[in-house]
């Protein structure tokens, strides 16, 4: 291999045990000399087969003559990630299910006598519709006696941002882009109601543990901390239970009911899948992105296709219930996130490297911006040029509703403010595009004053 | 100083700068955020090993608890299938 045509990523550099690399746009993994025992006993011992076999881990095959550096022990080239998403762009139940995963991983690992050395919600990722472990370099022969070195981790990855939004507000998992190692837990402490304290689980795992870390944060004392292993076991069996009990709130979201409170009728709905559904046909995507995709109803269109489609939103209970619909109809294609457009997430962590911007992480063959252009530019203030470069950035196709300011809609976005979008016409919308892409197609909707656009990126 | 204990041996009322010398060793005293940075996460070891008491003993009576349920659903199935 190449080192000169190799970029490591820095994500994974604070890592000893190996780190991951790009090469000729595929991504490997360097696993370190000083990692050797531990890879060997992951793969002899069974557990590598064991969690792969459940889809619990990433696969990977060991790439042969392919060392680059002393401290190399193997590369191993994993299953390829076509979308990374980071979990503050997750939903309530996204971030449950990959703290469930994560706490059923480290109790496989227990059975094969490993450990999890972390518990970074970073190390889980959305694949096949599901989520799996990507750090092949986690585990490590479990201590006798010694505590879990993760736990601190994964109540401030998973249980600290968990119970917030859970306890207070859907919202609070934007805390995890503040906090790169996830939610303090003095933090969380602070923010939950005092009830929260009653519940056995919360309050040992978030208020005790936030109380100890205060009481022994500068602790000299090296005495040996002792816990034996169905101890061990009771604390995953509580952090499971705990998480596994955490429920959405009531809480009502923007777009709640959003398609039962369209200006469309019923034809004019069909007349817009049809349309949608036949474009996609003709251009046979590889990936497409909805960005604006509420409940993901659009997405499946492409998804249902067997294309892997990336299906964001602002609004978080958008986000859930379009997870749940994933998940009840088994679909393997679509990833929802939570991405607000007007504040896409921003690149992370030491020198702004270590967690990708939304916008860096992935162009596609096509993207739809369907009853969302309003939106942007009248709720927003967005002038039609940005919009129009924004996703010149992002696809090569796109298909995009006009929505014009006589639309109900529009109108309500404009009840309480001054029309001060002159700007905002049809004539304006195409001109504005055109600069960056040529119009292919253009439909009206039936029974409606909206078009659909079908434009090539020049 | 002497003026702020003879303050006090007269039981004259406190004043503010007297308030401030009697806060002065809690100010200077080293407080617990002060050592975060250092922190070698032997708290989150600390309270496994307290609540691990706790819920260690719980998943033990839940195992055991299963094993008696499963040996008696065992014993049953065994009964059934002999009938």
């Amino acid at each position: 291999m190449n080192s000169g045509a190799r970029s490591d990523e820095p994500s994974s550099f604070r890592d000893p045990s190996g780190f991951i690399f790009k090469y000729r746009n595929e991504y490997y993994r360097q696993v370190n000399l000083s990692y050797k025992d531990n890879y060997d006993l992951l793969i002899d011992s069974g557990l590598f087969k064991e969690l792969v076999s459940r889809n619990y881990l990433i696969n990977h095959r060991e790439i042969s003559g392919r060392s680059v550096g002393q401290s190399a022990y193997k590369i191993i080239k994993p299953d390829q990630i076509p979308f990374i998403s980071y979990p503050f762009e997750w939903c309530f139940d996204q971030l449950k299910d990959a703290a469930l995963l994560t706490l059923e991983i480290e109790k496989t690992a227990l059975r094969f006598g490993q450990s999890l050395k972390d518990a970074s919600a970073y190390n889980i990722q959305f694949f096949d519709g599901k989520p799996i472990f990507i750090d092949t370099l986690s585990f490590e022969k479990y201590a006798e006696s010694k505590p879990w070195v993760a736990y601190r981790q994964f109540c401030q990855h998973f249980l600290a941002p968990l119970t917030l939004m859970s306890r207070l507000d859907l919202r609070l998992n934007s805390l995890m882009q503040i906090y790169l190692d996830g939610v303090p837990l003095d933090l969380a402490a602070k923010l939950l109601p005092g009830k929260t304290r009653l519940s056995l689980g919360l309050g040992a795992h978030i208020f005790l543990h936030a109380k100890s870390q205060k009481s022994h944060a500068g602790d000299k004392s090296k005495r040996e901390l002792k816990l034996s292993r169905s101890q061990f076991l009771g604390i995953i069996d509580s952090l499971k239970s705990t998480v596994a009990g955490l429920r959405l709130p009531k809480q009502r979201t923007v777009w709640d009911h959003y398609y039962d409170d369209t200006n469309y009728s019923a034809a004019g709905f069909h007349d817009k899948e049809k349309i949608v559904a036949t474009w996609i046909k003709e251009l046979k995507p590889k990936t497409i992105w909805d960005a604006g995709a509420n409940d993901g109803h659009f997405s499946r269109l492409g998804s249902s296709q067997n294309i892997p489609t990336l299906s964001t939103d602002f609004d978080p209970i958008a986000v859930e219930n379009n997870y749940l619909k994933m998940k009840a109809g088994k679909d393997h294609f679509i990833l929802p996130l939570i991405i607000d457009l007007t504040n896409p997430s921003p690149a992370i962590g030491w020198q702004n490297t270590e967690r990708k911007s939304f916008l860096s992480r992935g162009s596609f063959d096509l993207t739809f911006a369907l009853a969302l252009v309003h939106h942007l530019a009248i709720a927003n203030n967005l002038p039609l040029n940005k919009i129009a470069e924004l996703f010149s950035l992002q696809t090569k196709h796109l298909i995009i509703e006009f929505v014009p300011k006589t639309d109900s809609n529009a109108q309500r976005l404009l009840q309480n403010r001054e029309d001060i979008f002159v700007n905002y016409s049809q004539i304006e919308f195409e001109k504005e595009f055109s600069r960056y892409f040529k119009i292919i197609k253009r439909k009206p909707l039936k029974d409606s004053r909206r078009i659909l656009y079908l434009m090539l990126k020049k | 100083m002497i003026k702020f204990l003879q303050s006090l041996s007269y039981k004259k009322p406190l004043r503010i700068s007297a308030i401030l010398w009697l806060l002065i060793p809690f100010l200077l005293s080293p407080l617990h955020y002060a050592h975060a940075y250092l922190d070698a996460g032997t708290g989150s070891y600390a309270i496994q090993v307290t609540i691990g008491l706790v819920f260690g003993a719980t998943y033990a009576i839940k195992s055991f608890g299963g094993k008696i349920v499963q040996f008696f659903k065992g014993r049953r199935s065994k009964k059934d299938s002999a009938e």
